[in-house]
């Protein structure tokens, strides 16, 4: 059986050689990547440190705020760590894409699912009973 | 960064036969559709854990009480531990991407030194996994039921705002709640009543009278005009607040109560009224003047629930955990009654299913780290035998790269999921 990763010229590999000046480029890049990698970890350990849970709208935002920054860290993981935003459009989408879909799908699902049995959990406090502590 | 990848070339050629239409190898792009599956398992694991965590009615733990613990340094610093871990797995990421870069160079020496620095990251790492599931399951306390009144001294607020030493007498039945770090218990503390500030309370003094609030004064700032109110200041409590918000807090409050186990009939039994406003009024009433007539009828179980809140007095005396059944007077020391540390079973932090999760889905990840390492080590010895060099390309640097950006990757999401949010 052929072997394809025995390729001798670079026909298959990504970018699989460069030259030192090229190099200095590509190491620039990582080492302003992982500033600002470290940076968001630390403003997010700030922020667990600070705010409090509540059940405010400011903590909705945190929260939110929270998901975005690690979004944010993922994709410079995935597109510059992982080469990924250097590989051809079509493997891009053939990697993302079908995860995004199902991921998303199964968190709708599964976070409707758990709030109606949540719901179902959770004693009802009807109107009238309200009433009557007037 | 140029390259096969990003050259463009017509379509005909490109799926007609004889090369890869995604311009990578074989291994590489097989790689990659492993990465996919193994983050649909994570990505199903975590979403299991937020389906959990969504429906039970229990208090989630907060991620900066349970980790608060540092190696050496002891307790009082949340996040701090598990800061540096995920700065360790980001820096041992970043040499990874170096050692590919050096590869892509046929720089071999290269390789060698950032793998190298990889593997000791990876170690580094799993090191500290280890000692926080160690802390994890030892636990840091739990909670205790006196069986007959202790008086304690502890350094708080008084009326002016100083700091005072005060006393504090356990009533019997009242819970003490510790925490700590390896069943060393660093501190106790209190909860005054379950009419708490569940939601988040600014740090308003530690002082018992501050937290001699009455049952309307559970959530927080926003309804200390609604306290006045029930205790008779009626003017002030229709000129501050409409008697819907009135409506939402009772609700609530009997909500809370449902929660703690306490159903309609028996809040009337305990507190000896015939209508639930009275019942309200008459336990915000005792509240007020320092009686936990709930506690000693909550279930243990219930109590559990108080231990991650804001709003409690700590008291400052050291005490191992053995001791600390002494000092108290403990009923009993089983299970239920004290939960130290965590199992599969049972908790101190929160519901089964969050050390279920924990220990599941951290795990699972360090299983990963630690296959990611022994994988890093053959491709460094192989790099270091020259079996790259002969080859001609150091692709398998780059392959192995991928699995442990992927375990970095896939650490970001379990940081913020099970100790920020």
């Amino acid at each position: 059986m052929e072997r394809d990763d025995l390729i001798v010229n670079d026909q298959y590999s990504l970018d699989a050689h460069h030259d030192e000046a090229h190099g200095v480029e590509i190491r620039k890049n990582i080492w302003k990547v992982t500033a600002l990698l470290t940076l968001i970890t630390a403003v997010e350990v700030v922020m667990g440190i600070i705010f409090k849970r509540s059940d405010t709208f400011t903590w909705e935002a945190i929260k939110m705020a929270f998901i975005i920054l690690t979004l944010v860290k993922a994709a410079y993981i995935v597109l510059v760590f992982m080469h990924l935003g250097d590989e051809r459009k079509n493997l891009k989408w053939v990697i993302l894409g079908p995860y995004a879909l199902f991921i998303v799908y199964l968190i709708f699902i599964g976070l409707t699912e758990a709030s109606r049995t949540l719901d179902m959990r959770t004693p009802d406090v009807p109107d009238a009973q309200i009433e009557a502590t007037e | 960064m140029g390259g096969e990848a990003s050259k463009a070339i017509s379509k005909e050629e490109l799926w007609g036969g004889g090369r890869s239409p995604f311009s990578v190898s074989y291994g590489k792009m097989m790689m990659w559709f492993f990465l996919v599956s193994d983050a649909l398992t994570f990505g199903g694991l975590l979403t299991a854990y937020g389906v959990s965590r969504a429906e039970v009615t229990e208090v989630w733990p907060i991620g900066e009480q349970v980790f608060e613990s540092f190696p050496i340094l002891g307790n009082g610093l949340p996040l701090a531990y598990v800061a540096l871990m995920t700065f360790i797995l980001i820096v041992s990421s970043v040499t990874m991407v170096l050692a590919v870069e050096a590869g892509h160079r046929n720089d071999k020496k290269g390789v060698l030194k950032w793998m190298g620095y990889t593997i000791i990251g990876g170690f580094f790492f799993l090191g500290s996994q280890a000692w926080e599931w160690s802390h994890f399951i030892h636990g840091s306390g739990g909670y205790f039921q006196v069986n007959s009144p202790v008086t304690i001294t502890y350094t708080g607020e008084d009326e002016n705002g100083n700091e005072a030493q005060l006393e504090y007498t356990v009533a019997a039945n009242e819970a003490v709640y510790t925490s700590g770090d390896f069943g060393h218990a660093m501190e106790h503390y209190l909860v005054h009543g379950f009419f708490h500030d569940a939601h988040g309370h600014d740090a308003d003094g530690h002082g018992h009278n501050d937290h001699a609030h009455g049952a309307a004064d559970a959530h927080g700032d926003d309804h200390a005009a609604d306290n006045h109110g029930e205790h008779g200041d009626d003017a002030a409590h229709a000129a501050g607040h409409g008697e819907a918000s009135h409506d939402e807090h009772t609700a609530h409050v009997l909500l809370e109560l449902e929660h703690m186990g306490i159903d309609e009939a028996k809040l009337l039994s305990i507190t000896g009224q015939s209508s639930v406003h009275g019942a309200l009024e008459y336990a915000a009433e005792q509240e007020h003047a320092g009686n936990k007539i709930f506690l000693a009828h909550a279930m243990p179980a219930d109590l559990m629930l108080n231990k991650y809140i804001e709003n409690r007095i700590e008291l400052d005396s050291e005490t191992d955990a053995a001791q600390i059944a002494k000092l108290y007077d403990v009923t009993n020391v089983t299970q239920n009654a004290a939960v130290f540390g965590a199992t599969l079973s049972a908790n101190e932090y929160g519901p089964t299913q969050y050390a279920q999760f924990f220990f599941f889905v951290t795990g699972f990840h360090g299983f990963h780290v630690f296959s990611g390492v022994v994988i890093n080590i053959i491709i460094f010895l192989m790099a270091y035998r020259g079996v790259f060099e002969r080859r001609g390309h150091y692709e398998m640097v780059e392959k192995v790269g991928l699995y442990w950006h992927f375990v970095d990757l896939v650490w970001v999401f379990v940081f913020t999921f099970f100790y920020l949010i």
